[in-house]
């Protein structure tokens, strides 16, 4: 009992890390246990855990849909480019 | 002006918006995606001879505009700028464990945040305050849509090593979040 509790154990460093991982790739089975075994005891690592998802989700939720292309930058822009290639009339 | 300062000529007056948008949505800075739109046509321009009208111009000019994103990122990511913030506090103890003061705590974060402007905002500011290398990672995996394992090879990194630095982003985010948004 002692040897497994030993084995299930994580410290918070890398169980934060585990948390990354998981939102990246996903977690192996035995990984998996030890986060869930580690979150269930350790407020600090549950709550970060929901922090960073929630970060994660805010970041994937496109959040540069509200950016609009601003025609007045666009049409200096064009000029631009053409003086550069000497391409102006 | 010949056949090709009037094809270019023409593009120009075409695709700049399609390619700045773009160029702005992932880089989220005007300058650096007014350069990479010019770069985009200077290449263009140079290497017209391959083009040879196999695509669409626009897709030709979009991949050319994207090889120029991938480089910008990584060289951002090379060749870090420093920052004035960020003395990167310690957040576990020799154990691993956290230090109490760096403990996060329980944030009201529900899902309506996503739609408000102000805490979006307030995010985008913290992203822009990470320091460059980062800052580089949250920008090619969130802005360009990429997956972590796309993100390691842009990069050159290994999979470990990524996580750990994603890991840093997000306690860096927390921290500026939780200053700003929560008030912790």
């Amino acid at each position: 009992m002692n040897k497994l509790m030993t084995t299930m154990m994580l410290s918070c460093d890398k169980a934060t890390i585990l948390v990354e991982k998981k939102i990246d790739t996903g977690l192996t089975l035995i990984e998996k246990l030890k986060l869930t075994f580690h979150t269930g005891m350790c407020s600090g690592c549950s709550n970060y855990q929901k922090h960073s998802v929630f970060i994660h989700n805010t970041l994937s939720a496109n959040v540069n849909r509200a950016l609009q292309t601003d025609y007045f930058v666009v049409s200096q822009l064009k000029t631009s480019i053409l003086e550069k290639l000497k391409l102006e009339k | 002006m010949d056949n090709v300062q009037i094809t270019i000529r023409s593009w120009v007056e075409s695709f700049t918006d399609a390619l700045y948008d773009r160029a702005l949505y992932k880089t989220d800075n005007e300058e650096i995606a007014k350069d990479l739109v010019q770069d985009t046509f200077l290449a263009a321009f140079e290497s017209f001879g391959s083009y040879e009208g196999k695509s669409n111009p626009k897709t030709w000019l979009m991949s050319i505009l994207n090889h120029k994103i991938i480089d910008h990122y990584r060289m951002q990511y090379k060749n870090p700028i420093q920052k004035e913030f960020n003395s990167d506090p310690h957040f576990f103890d020799e154990q691993g464990m956290w230090q109490i003061e760096q403990r996060p705590g329980v944030w009201d974060c529900d899902q309506s945040l996503l739609d408000n402007r102000d805490f979006i905002l307030t995010l985008k500011k913290c992203i822009a305050k990470l320091p460059t290398k980062w800052l580089s990672i949250v920008q090619l995996k969130y802005l360009s849509e990429k997956g972590g394992e796309e993100v390691c090879q842009e990069l050159n990194i290994a999979p470990t090593n990524y996580w750990q630095m994603m890991r840093r982003a997000k306690m860096n985010l927390r921290e500026c979040l939780k200053k700003n948004w929560f008030k912790q």
